[in-house]
């Protein structure tokens, strides 16, 4: 063989080699997500790291800890908290024990503004069937009286005892499950991750050098966003009038109810609530919406680490002072 | 050696196909692609597809994938809520018919704005 | 009894599988616009092995590099592996049709063949095998630009090696 083509051989070894041990020798870092079905919307778990089975097992930890949440404390015929809502009064299990107290204690906190006891309200409104009359004025009323959360107390054996009324955990439950998701994936080494369950995330770390980019939905036009955050490590929850929302005789029927009156909260938009655990989030975004947005922000102001970002009923915008802080705008790409 | 590394000919052919290529893209821009997620799996499929049926448990929703988007044309939900929610355009953006377990969404494409997540 | 020109063509044509081998490999490490389609580099050693030895030793480097590539990468009988295998077929009976056919072509020209060949019976199988639609055709104009490229420096590469080997003493 002549030299030259020796030599444009060899170069073709070296270039193959080359390709090679880039793509054995270390595996590039990268995302690896996937998406379903759980918690009745849209999860998508996104970490960011080498991708293998390793992150796969990953993902599969996480969706295994959001899904356990969700057959327990959902409230449809066959989880525990049916069957606890049908008895009035029996033992806990640790996931809802631990969703329970976090519950009441908000209740506390917010003045009743957060209540788990609104599932015979969420029931006369029966928004997911869409547009239909509102539940008669009596009803309601019979609702809010024979509900409030002062009425669940401990039971005789340990247990809880509901006094009469019913739980739904839909204003919390989906932000305890995000927090088991997110310790799924930590004990998995996993430092770099996204778990996104309708719109309600935890995060943490960043993707590669850049971080989380996440947009918080404009509450009145659907393609745009109100700012485009990036958060630091935690849980950003969003509540919010348009989703499950319709409009009756141009009121706006949607499933924020007001416990204190039994009819959707007025006073604002929409509600973001950073904070660092997902059951906070959740549960401050609720309370916060019904409260409005005076009373809302000074909930939050008292409660150390969460912050808010608010849509009040008109359109404006009202936040604390640390929100730019823990979700500080993302600079423009 | 008989044959060259290029002439006339060649020129001639990379030429025409890069015409006949360009001429055949379509409108420009990189190509994003609208995934449609069902219980049977996930789709995905190219700008300007068309009306794409997906079945789910309570019947088929119809999909429609145009040049900048996807969104839901009709679906056996009560509530409606994934019709009039009009149309995703944006990475991130997601328009779903949970009862009938199906989501539309934009990947891939370039867009300055692009999130991660949309809080909501 | 082989003679010393058979050994070293045997020679010759271990060493373009073996390169395509590898290249096929390590191209499933570069992103492409659509998942599982392939650049085709080793396109370049298949052309060579057509113009020094003919259809047959054209058809050996491609299937080899396909199943050896495929080996190689770990992906053997996936769709990816189906893909290249269409891939590669397509483009040697493109390539080895176009060097018998006038007017002749210079090398540039006949990797450009090939590797356009290459892209659209991949999107070809991929349309009618793994999606079921005709909607991925929306893509073939990029990946055929993208083929133009490719095509351009393997048909250059495959030069320099065509010609270098040419320049040895018999």
């Amino acid at each position: 063989m002549s030299r030259r083509a020796a030599q444009g051989v060899v170069g073709l070894l070296i270039l193959a080699a080359a390709l090679a041990w880039v793509r054995w020798g270390r595996t590039p870092a990268g995302p690896t997500a996937e998406t379903r079905f759980l918690m009745d919307t849209l999860v998508t778990v996104t970490l960011w790291g080498a991708p293998g089975p390793a992150a796969e097992g990953a993902l599969a930890a996480a969706f295994g800890a959001l899904a356990a949440v969700d057959e327990e404390l959902a409230r449809v015929p066959g989880t525990f908290l049916w069957e606890l809502n049908q008895t009035g009064s029996g033992p806990l299990t640790p996931a809802a024990a631990a969703v329970l107290e976090a519950s009441l204690g908000w209740a506390r906190a917010s003045s009743g503004a957060f209540d788990p006891t609104v599932a015979p309200l969420l029931d006369l409104w029966d928004v997911p069937a869409g547009p239909h009359p509102p539940p008669h004025p009596d009803r309601l009323a019979r609702a809010v009286a024979a509900g409030g959360w002062h009425r669940v107390r401990p039971g005789a054996n340990g247990g809880v005892d509901l006094g009469g009324a019913e739980l739904d955990f839909g204003g919390i439950a989906k932000g305890y499950a995000l927090d088991r998701a997110a310790e799924a994936l930590r004990a998995r080494g996993v430092v770099d991750y996204l778990v996104n369950a309708g719109g309600d995330l935890v995060v943490a770390g960043a993707k590669g050098g850049a971080p989380w980019r996440v947009g918080i939905q404009h509450p009145r036009e659907p393609g745009a966003f109100l700012r485009v955050v990036t958060p630091l490590a935690g849980a950003l929850v969003t509540s919010g009038d348009y989703e499950r929302a319709y409009e009756w005789e141009g009121e706006r029927v949607h499933h924020l109810l007001d416990p204190r009156t039994g009819r959707p909260a007025r006073g604002c938009q929409s509600v973001t609530v950073w904070a660092p655990t997902a059951i906070d989030a959740d549960a401050l975004a609720t309370a916060v919406f019904v409260l409005g947005p005076a009373e809302g922000l000074r909930l939050v102001a008292a409660e150390p680490g969460a912050e808010a970002l608010v849509v009040d009923a008109d359109g404006r915008l009202h936040e604390t002072p640390g929100f730019g802080r823990v979700a500080p705008a993302a600079k423009a790409r | 050696m008989t044959r060259r590394a290029w002439g006339p000919a060649d020129i001639a052919l990379v030429a025409a196909l890069a015409l006949a290529a360009v001429a055949a893209l379509p409108g420009g821009g990189s190509p994003g692609a609208v995934e449609v997620l069902s219980p049977g799996g996930a789709a995905l499929w190219p700008l300007g597809a068309g009306r794409r049926e997906v079945a789910g448990p309570l019947g088929v929703t119809v999909v429609e994938v145009g040049p900048r988007g996807g969104r839901v044309v009709a679906s056996p939900c009560a509530g409606q809520v994934c019709v009039r929610a009009g149309e995703v355009t944006r990475p991130g953006q997601v328009v779903a018919c949970l009862p009938n377990r199906v989501a539309v969404r934009l990947v891939g494409g370039a867009s300055g704005e692009g999130v991660d997540a949309v809080a909501r | 009894m082989r003679s010393p020109a058979d050994s070293r063509r045997l020679a010759e044509l271990g060493l373009w599988i073996a390169l395509a081998a590898a290249l096929q490999a390590a191209e499933t490490l570069v992103a492409t616009p659509v998942p599982w389609f392939r650049l085709g580099l080793g396109n370049a050693l298949v052309l060579v092995a057509l113009h020094r030895g003919g259809a047959r030793d054209g058809a050996w480097v491609a299937l080899g590099k396909v199943f050896l590539g495929g080996l190689l990468a770990g992906r053997l009988f996936g769709p990816g592996f189906l893909l290249s295998l269409v891939g590669a077929a397509a483009a040697v009976v493109v390539m080895g049709l176009a060097l018998r056919g006038s007017p002749p072509l210079g090398f540039v020209g006949l990797s450009v063949l090939g590797a356009t060949a290459h892209a659209l019976a991949q999107v070809a199988l991929a349309s009618t095998l793994l999606l079921q639609s005709p909607a991925l055709w929306s893509l073939a104009p990029f990946l055929v630009l993208l083929a133009l490229a490719t095509g351009c420096v393997t048909g250059l590469v495959a030069h320099r090696i065509a010609a270098a080997l040419e320049a040895r003493p018999p």
